[in-house]
């Protein structure tokens, strides 16, 4: 485009800033949202990839309650495996600057498959003494390379020399024991040693290491690398007969899977609400570009009369949305990066240990940021098309008046009964009938967009009252260690008047896939409790097993049908019938009566138990059978840290999504009242008074506004369910909305929509008539 | 008086049975009908007749503002009648020049841009600036249309017109927006056009007065042409009075 046109482009945009304003402002919340939560996820995928291909990250590993060189050798000689390793994980404690600090000891062979990185010292070697301690451990506790640490293990004390300070895959979201809901980096570690130096008897190996063969693909798996993985699963489950044997492949361990859970919430919320605004801002474009090309007639017609080509013309129409969305865009992604994906970022790094850690721009935000200008020039190309295909002198003669037939209505005998102002909007929204759709469409996104916001809000500010007051009333926790006797769990159940339960984390096998999900199995009690899809309470079934709405869909599973689990150390399956489905917001899996699990044949071993008397937390140093000691005031702590987070994010849609729709609603306003000058002008020179007049608009906006109003909060509570099913794998809501987020969502759509009318059409007054009226600019 | 330059008795346009139909859904009106005429380079042609006659479409088909139903329209030896849209674009670009009733100027751009607007059509062009100054308005070049008067507004969209140096400056009822004063300078413009310059300018009015400054009238009613005249002595724009 060339000068003179351009300095036009500019001049127009500014006589006209309130519409092209508008449109940039939807460009850029749409890419703001997009490349905030885009930029943390497709940094987090890359990097990660890189980490794991460096690590060579484990493809899948193997738990029992002990494997043999025997074993190991079976396993690499089995089809499909490229590399296999043992190794002994034991959690023991280091003493540093007179406290006992948690550590897991991993005790190994080799260092081929998830290698460890090293940052300081000398890389591992086999055979070769001393510890390799993690990083953010060492940093955290002051340790360095050459320190001797006093290590605990198993009663035995033993020392070793720092030989290194590393970081490894395995442990990037490192959590040493239940006690932590969330992972505190540094305040507990891991470290490698060689088996050598194990300092017991006899040496456990609880893991084999395998590097698969067929698994191409490191952090971005597809297809292909899940079935092999499965298929090799198969091959090792016909040829190991080992004890309690389970199998973790890579996407199912703890890291992986929870980034992966993480990155896929990103994804979500970085997709749905970008394409809302998308939508919006095409809308926006497609309403103002049309009035601007429809009040540019003349001129167009006369940049074709003195010969400028269509194709010339075209170009400078389109330009107007394709700079201001491309401006938009730009501006948006780049303000999102610095701010909320920064935020986001340094979220994410207080969970996960990942050395290559970072943000990136992702090809998905280049392609976002082009189908966007695209779609705006395409839009723009039809409004302006219908013109410049005429020939010059068409264009230069003043647009006739819409003929349109008499609509339905017309011949009813409700017809005759309607009076002026009803019969004038509605025979005014059967011309306009684009227009009127593009206002109706608006509100309709508006008011969905704001129910959608307030709705996240609703609901994840009511986790806490849901989890901790509805469903786990009790007030303590007690957390018992492994292998503690019935007997002694009991004897705290009595005493603490508490309800004893079996939580445990085990593969759940579903109809065509397993996860590692839940299972909890409870005692006679009420202090833990059970919601059904509706929010209404319900007790355990006797005759089977109940299930949470979410792994049922992780599973495929569904009431009736027949779920199957093992407990962890046991090669057994059990199997029972789905006959109950429940609602929780954490912890998804399965939940049956102790009456149920042992008519399985399984052995009740509770690990926990529920009481509302307060339990001193010294039990947790004192009594070497207890590990925690939780009262419901720190798991709501917990809560809060944890949720931090998603409440930002979620006050920055909320913010995103009331500007959005107060900008949407005010623009289609002035577009609707702009269009309708001259027939206000009609009117005006009629004698019509401007009190009527701007009755008989808001009469007409009210209709439009109110059934926008109501099927966009319909749309929205439908979005809402979508989201928070997608949101976050281990997190479900019940879709149960107070009356505010509602009330909120018309208030600001409905009642704003009328105030801008009410607003702009007191503009009626000062309309000029004869100007109005005058059939040319 | 300016020297005469035009009537070299070269026939510039030529019009060969020319028909124009318009169709509006059920409805068609005939606009022309079987329309002959020619045109020599450097006249001063004027095209009269009342409201509805056929003046206007008679000057877009001459412009390539619009096409012919039926018959020739010969341009330079050209029959226009045949090109397509991009060729009449670049017909319009290169050898017309328009000016309008409502002067039809960018309203965001100022004086000097309009003109220089034309640039951008990839035509020889005189210095815009020289353009504003032969129509008077060297002094008001930075002024926006709305800064200006409906006379002032004229003689710009004249030096727009002019800038690519056009054979041919078709002028839509020219002074049809203006004063009696206002008028007379612009008529004088588009006859200096003819006689100085040796432009074939073509002139639709309903102004019988303007014949007078007239080389040829053609009279139009009913879409058709009913008589055309030679004026052998036509007056100069300075001598109009009404």
């Amino acid at each position: 485009m060339t000068k003179n046109l351009r300095r036009k482009l500019l001049r127009d945009i500014r006589q006209n800033i309130v519409q092209f304003l508008a449109i940039f402002v939807m460009c850029f919340l749409a890419m703001y949202v997009m490349e905030s939560f885009d930029s943390d996820r497709e940094g987090m995928s890359r990097s990660l990839d890189e980490y794991y291909t460096e690590t060579n990250f484990v493809d899948m590993y193997l738990t029992s309650e002990g494997f043999s060189y025997q074993d190991l050798e079976t396993v690499k000689n089995t089809a499909g495996v490229k590399d296999a390793e043992l190794r002994a994980t034991y959690t023991g404690k280091a003493r540093i600057s007179g406290s006992e600090k948690k550590i897991e000891f991993n005790f190994i062979d080799s260092n081929n498959i998830s290698k460890m990185l090293l940052y300081d010292g000398k890389p591992f070697s086999t055979g070769e003494g001393g510890i390799w301690i993690d990083r953010d451990f060492a940093k955290r506790q002051n340790i360095t390379v050459g320190d001797i640490l006093s290590l605990t293990h198993d009663g035995i004390s033993f020392s070793e020399p720092v030989k290194g300070i590393i970081l490894n895959p395995d442990h990037m979201y490192f959590m040493i024991d239940e006690t932590y809901t969330d992972p505190d980096i540094g305040a507990y570690g891991y470290a490698f040693l060689d088996t050598s130096e194990y300092p017991g008897q006899r040496i456990t190996f609880d893991r084999i290491y395998v590097d698969a063969r067929d698994v191409t693909n490191q952090f971005n798996m597809d297809e292909a690398d899940e079935k092999a993985l499965e298929k090799l699963e198969g091959s090792l489950r016909a040829v190991l007969n080992v004890r309690g044997l389970e199998f973790v492949a890579k996407q199912n361990e703890a890291g992986f899977d929870s980034m992966a859970l993480d990155l896929e919430s990103d994804e979500t919320l970085g997709t749905v609400f970008p394409v809302l605004f998308t939508i919006i801002a095409l809308l926006g474009i497609m309403t103002t570009m049309t009035r601007l090309v429809v009040k540019q007639r003349t001129t167009i017609g006369t940049l074709k009369a003195i010969g400028f080509s269509q194709s010339a013309i075209m170009v400078h129409y389109i330009s107007y949305s394709v700079v201001i969305a491309l401006l938009g865009c730009i501006l948006g992604a780049v303000s999102g990066w610095w701010t909320l994906g920064k935020y986001l970022h340094v979220e994410m790094n207080k969970y996960y240990s990942a050395p290559y850690s970072r943000m990136q721009v992702s090809v998905n935000v280049v392609l976002a940021i082009l189908f966007i200008c695209l779609m705006a020039g395409l839009t723009n190309y039809f409004s302006c098309r219908k013109l410049l295909i005429l020939h010059a002198s068409e264009i230069l003669r003043p647009e006739a008046p819409t003929v349109t037939d008499a609509g339905f209505l017309e011949h009813t005998p409700l017809w005759k009964r309607l009076g002026f102002e009803a019969r004038w909007n509605l025979r005014d929204i059967n011309r306009n009938k684009i227009r009127t759709f593009a206002a109706f469409l608006g509100i309709t996104l508006c008011a969905s967009l704001l129910l959608t916001a307030f709705g996240i809000n609703e609901l994840q500010g009511g986790i806490e009252h849901w989890e901790y007051y509805e469903l786990s009333p009790a007030g303590y926790n007690i957390g018992f260690a492994e292998g503690t006797d019935y007997e002694t769990v009991y004897d705290y159940a009595r005493q603490y008047n508490g309800q004893m339960a079996l939580n445990v984390q085990t593969e759940l096998y579903g109809a065509n896939n397993h996860k590692i999900l839940n299972v909890t199995v409870l005692d006679e009690g009420n202090l833990y409790l059970f919601q059904n899809e509706s929010g209404d309470y319900f007790d355990l079934p006797s005759d089977g097993i109940a299930i949470s709405a979410k792994a049922a869909d992780e599973l495929d599973l569904r009431l009736g049908s027949f779920v199957r689990f093992k407990m962890p150390g046991s090669s057994v399956i059990y199997e029972d019938r789905i006959s109950a489905v429940f609602k929780t917001p954490s912890a998804q899996g399965i939940a049956m009566k102790r009456e149920v699990f042992e008519r399985l044949g399984a052995r009740f071993t509770p690990n926990t138990v529920y009481t509302n008397v307060s339990v001193p937390a010294s039990y947790v140093e004192d009594r070497a059978e207890i590990v925690s000691v939780f009262s419901k005031e720190e798991f709501i702590e917990s809560l809060h840290a944890h949720s931090e987070a998603m409440n930002t994010e979620v006050a920055y849609i909320m913010v995103v999504a009331i500007v959005i729709g107060i900008v949407v609603l005010y623009n289609l306003g002035v577009l609707s009242f702009v269009e309708k000058t001259r027939e206000i002008a009609t009117l005006k020179v009629l004698g019509f008074s401007t009190n009527r007049i701007r009755w008989i608009l808001q009469q007409q906006n009210i209709a439009i506004t109110g059934m926008g109003t109501v099927i966009g909060i319909f749309i929205g509570y439908r979005i809402l369910g979508f989201l928070m099913f997608q949101i976050d794998a281990d997190t479900d809501f019940i879709i149960k909305l107070s009356i505010w987020p509602f009330l909120a969502a018309f208030f600001i759509s409905f009642v704003l929509s009328l105030a801008v009318n009410a607003l702009i059409s007191s503009m009626v007054k000062d309309i000029n008539m004869v100007e109005a009226l005058k059939g040319v600019e | 008086m300016e020297q005469d330059l035009s009537k070299t008795n070269n026939v510039l346009i030529k019009f060969e049975n020319v028909g124009k139909v318009y169709k509006t859904g059920q409805i068609t009106y005939e606009a022309l009908n079987n329309v002959s005429l020619e045109i020599n380079e450097g006249e001063l042609v004027v095209l009269l007749g009342p409201s509805g006659a056929g003046k206007s479409t008679l000057l877009n088909l001459l412009g390539g503002l619009d096409s012919a139903t039926s018959g020739r329209i010969i341009f330079a030896g050209e029959d226009i009648t045949s090109f397509d849209d991009k060729r009449l674009g670049q017909f319009r670009a290169k050898d017309v020049g328009i000016i309008f009733q409502f002067y039809n100027l960018v309203p965001t751009l100022t004086a000097l841009e309009n003109v220089d607007l034309i640039r951008e059509l990839g035509v020889e062009i005189m210095d815009p600036l020289k353009a504003l100054e032969m129509v008077g308005l060297g002094d008001r070049k930075d002024n926006f249309p709305s800064q200006m008067s409906g006379g002032q507004q004229q003689r710009v969209s004249i030096a727009r017109a002019i800038v690519k140096m056009p054979r041919l400056l078709l002028c839509d009822e020219p002074t049809g927006a203006l004063d009696t004063n206002t008028s007379r300078e612009v008529l004088k413009l588009l006859q200096d056009q003819s006689r100085v310059h040796g432009r074939t300018v073509v002139m639709v009015t309903h102004n019988n007065l303007f014949a007078d400054i007239a080389d040829k009238v053609i009279m139009v009613k009913n879409g058709t042409v009913f008589d055309i005249q030679k004026n052998e002595n036509p007056k100069d724009a300075d001598e109009l009075n009404w």
